[in-house]
C-alpha cells in the first residue's frame, strides 16, 4: 500500500495534539489564572514595572515544553513505532507538531500581557503597554527560547531512551546544552552573565541571539534524530 | 507475507541472543515459535517487527527490509504481553490511537473483543490487572488485522476462559481474514492445534522448522493396560509417562510404522500422535548439557 509522504507526519501531529490537548489547556488556564491574581496584587500595591511579566510566563512555559520534549522521545516515540510508523516519520511529525506548539505558545505568551495589564488596572494600578516593536521582539525571544527548550527536552529524552547506565548520566549536560545555551545567548540565564555582557553587541544582540538559538535548535534536533533513528524499541507501560 | 531470515545475529554486549538462524516462512499461515526462556524468541520477533536492527544477517518481509520501511512497517503488528501505551492512557484512547494509525483497523471487531474480554474502556492502563493488559494488547493485535501479526507471549496473566476466547477469535478471524501470524508461547499444548508450522529455536539457533503434522509424527503416544504398554515400549526413548489406575499412556520418540501399529492392535493398545509440548521438552532438553 502506497502512502502520501505527508500522511504519517499529519498522523503524528494529530496524535500528539490529541494526547497533549488537555494538558496544554490546563497549563494555560493555570498560567493565565496565576497572572491575573499577580496583576491584581501588583495593581493594588501600585507597582508600575513590567519586568515580572516575562518571568511569570516565559519560565514556566519553557520548562513545560522541556518536559513535553522529553516525553516525546521517551514514551511517544516507542508508542508510534509500535503502531507502525517509522522513527523518521515520527521525528518529522514531532518536529512539525512542536514547531506549531512553540509558535502558538509564543503567541499565547504575548496575549497574557494585556491580561496582566487589565488585572493591574482592576487592582488600581497602571503601567506601560507593549509597543508593536517590543511585542515583536518578545515574540521572537519566546519562540527562540521555547524552541531551544523543546529541542533540549527531545535531546534529553533521546539520550535517556537510547543509552543506559552511566552513559546517560554522564551525557546529561550535553542534552541540556540547547536549553542552557539559549538562556545564555538570550540573557535569561541564572548565572547573570549573557552573550551581550561578553560581546557588547548592542542593537545587534537580539537578532544575533535568536539566530544562535536557531543554530542550537538545528544542531540539537539533528543530534536527537541521530540518537533515535535506529534505536531499539522497548516496552512502554509497567 | 513471506518472511525470509538469513544468518541473523543479534548481540547484547557479549551475549548472543540470536545466533545465525536461517529460515523462510511462505506466509498466510499460523506459525508457532517455540523456545525455552532466553532462547531469543522475543529478540527475533523484535527484528521481524522492525523494533530493533540486527547486528548481522538479513530479514526480508515480502522481499524488503522492514527496518524503517515507510510503508511496510504499517503492515506489521507486534503484540507483547503489555500494550504499547502510556500508563495514564485510558483503554478507549489506546483503541482510538490504533484506529487512527492502523490502515486495516476494524472498529466493530475491536468493540466486540472488548466485550468478550470484559474490558472497561474508561479504565486507565495503570488500573488494569496484568491479565486485562494482555487482553487489551490482544484486542489491538487482532483488530489491527495487520498482514503480518506477531504475538509474543500475549496471554500472560490471562485466565483460562479468556485464553479460550483468544484462541477461538484468532482462529475465526484468521479464517475470515487470512494473514501471516507468528505466535510465541510457553503454553504449547493449549494452542498447538492452531499451528500449521512450528519453529523451535534454542540458545539463539534454529533447532527445527517443520509442518506441525510432520513434527508430531516424529513420536507417538501409546495408551493401554500398563503392563502391555511397558512390554510394547521396551527400549524406546520415553518422553513422558502418565498413569491412571491400570491404564498407562507413554509418549515415545520415533515414528511407529505399520508393523508396530499391528503389534499394538494385538496388545489392545492405542497409538496416537505425540503431544507437541512433550516433543518440545525432549528436543530442547537433550540439546542442553
Amino acid at each position: 500500500m502506497t502512502t502520501h509522504p505527508w500522511r504519517p507526519v499529519r498522523a503524528v501531529m494529530r496524535e500528539l495534539y490529541t494526547g497533549h490537548r488537555r494538558t496544554l489547556q490546563w497549563f494555560w488556564v493555570v498560567v493565565a489564572g496565576s497572572l491575573a491574581v499577580i496583576g491584581l496584587v501588583l495593581g493594588a500595591a501600585g507597582a508600575t514595572g513590567t519586568r515580572l511579566w516575562p518571568d511569570y510566563v516565559l519560565t514556566p512555559n519553557k520548562y513545560f515544553l522541556l518536559v513535553l520534549g522529553i516525553l516525546a522521545a521517551a514514551t511517544q516515540l516507542p508508542i508510534h513505532v509500535a503502531h507502525g510508523l517509522t522513527r523518521r516519520q515520527f521525528a518529522f511529525g514531532a518536529t512539525a507538531y512542536f514547531g506549531v506548539v512553540v509558535a502558538a505558545s509564543a503567541a499565547a505568551t504575548l496575549l497574557t500581557y494585556p491580561l496582566l495589564m487589565a488585572a493591574r488596572s482592576v487592582g488600581g494600578g497602571g503601567g506601560p503597554w507593549l509597543t508593536p516593536g517590543s511585542a515583536g521582539s518578545t515574540f521572537g525571544e519566546a519562540v527562540a527560547s521555547y524552541a531551544a527548550y523543546t529541542c533540549g527536552g527531545w535531546l534529553l529524552g533521546a539520550l535517556f531512551y537510547r543509552l543506559d547506565g552511566w552513559r546517560r548520566v554522564v551525557l546529561l549536560p550535553v542534552g541540556a546544552l540547547p536549553a542552557l545555551a539559549s538562556d545564555f545567548v538570550l540573557g535569561r540565564g541564572q548565572t547573570g552573565v549573557s552573550l551581550d555582557d561578553l560581546l557588547s553587541l548592542g542593537a545587534a544582540c537580539h537578532p544575533t541571539a535568536i539566530g544562535l538559538c536557531a543554530l542550537l535548535v538545528a544542531a540539537g534536533s539533528y543530534a536527537a534524530f541521530r540518537l533515535v533513528r535506529d534505536v531499539a524499541i522497548r516496552k512502554v507501560t509497567g | 507475507m513471506r518472511i525470509e531470515v538469513r544468518d541473523l545475529s543479534v548481540r547484547f554486549g557479549r551475549n548472543v541472543a540470536v545466533d545465525g538462524p536461517s529460515f523462510t516462512l511462505d506466509g498466510d499461515k499460523v506459525y508457532g515459535l517455540l523456545g525455552r526462556n532466553g532462547a531469543g524468541k522475543t529478540t527475533l520477533l523484535s527484528v521481524l517487527a522492525a523494533f530493533r536492527r540486527a547486528n548481522a544477517g538479513t530479514v526480508r518481509v515480502d522481499g524488503e527490509d522492514p527496518f524503517e520501511h515507510p510503508t511496510l512497517t504499517r503492515d506489521i503488528c507486534f503484540v507483547r504481553d503489555r500494550v504499547d501505551a502510556e500508563d495514564t492512557d485510558r483503554v478507549r484512547r489506546v483503541l482510538q490511537r490504533a484506529r487512527d494509525l492502523r490502515p486495516y483497523w476494524d472498529d466493530a471487531y475491536a468493540a466486540k473483543l472488548t466485550e468478550l474480554f470484559h474490558l472497561a474502556t474508561d479504565r486507565k492502563i495503570s488500573a488494569l490487572s496484568r491479565g486485562m493488559k494482555s487482553a487489551l494488547a490482544i484486542t489491538v493485535g487482532l483488530a489491527t488485522r495487520a498482514p503480518l501479526t506477531l504475538f509474543d507471549e500475549p496471554f500472560l496473566g490471562l485466565d483460562a476462559p479468556s485464553r479460550r476466547v483468544f484462541y477461538d477469535e484468532l482462529l475465526a478471524d484468521y479464517l475470515a481474514h487470512p494473514r501471516t501470524v507468528v505466535l510465541s508461547t510457553h503454553l504449547i499444548d493449549e494452542i498447538a492445534p492452531l499451528f500449521e508450522e512450528v519453529i523451535i529455536i534454542d540458545r539463539g539457533r534454529l533447532m527445527l522448522h517443520e509442518e506441525t503434522d510432520a513434527l508430531r509424527s516424529r513420536g507417538a503416544t501409546v495408551t493401554g493396560p500398563a503392563e502391555a504398554v511397558d512390554r510394547f515400549v521396551g527400549d524406546m526413548v520415553v518422553l513422558s509417562e502418565r498413569r491412571l489406575g491400570p491404564t498407562k499412556s507413554v509418549t515415545v520418540m520415533g515414528s511407529l510404522g505399520p508393523e508396530w501399529r499391528l503389534a499394538a492392535q494385538g496388545l489392545d493398545l492405542e497409538i496416537g500422535p505425540v503431544g507437541l509440548q512433550d516433543l518440545f521438552v525432549h528436543l530442547t532438553r537433550e540439546e542442553r548439557p
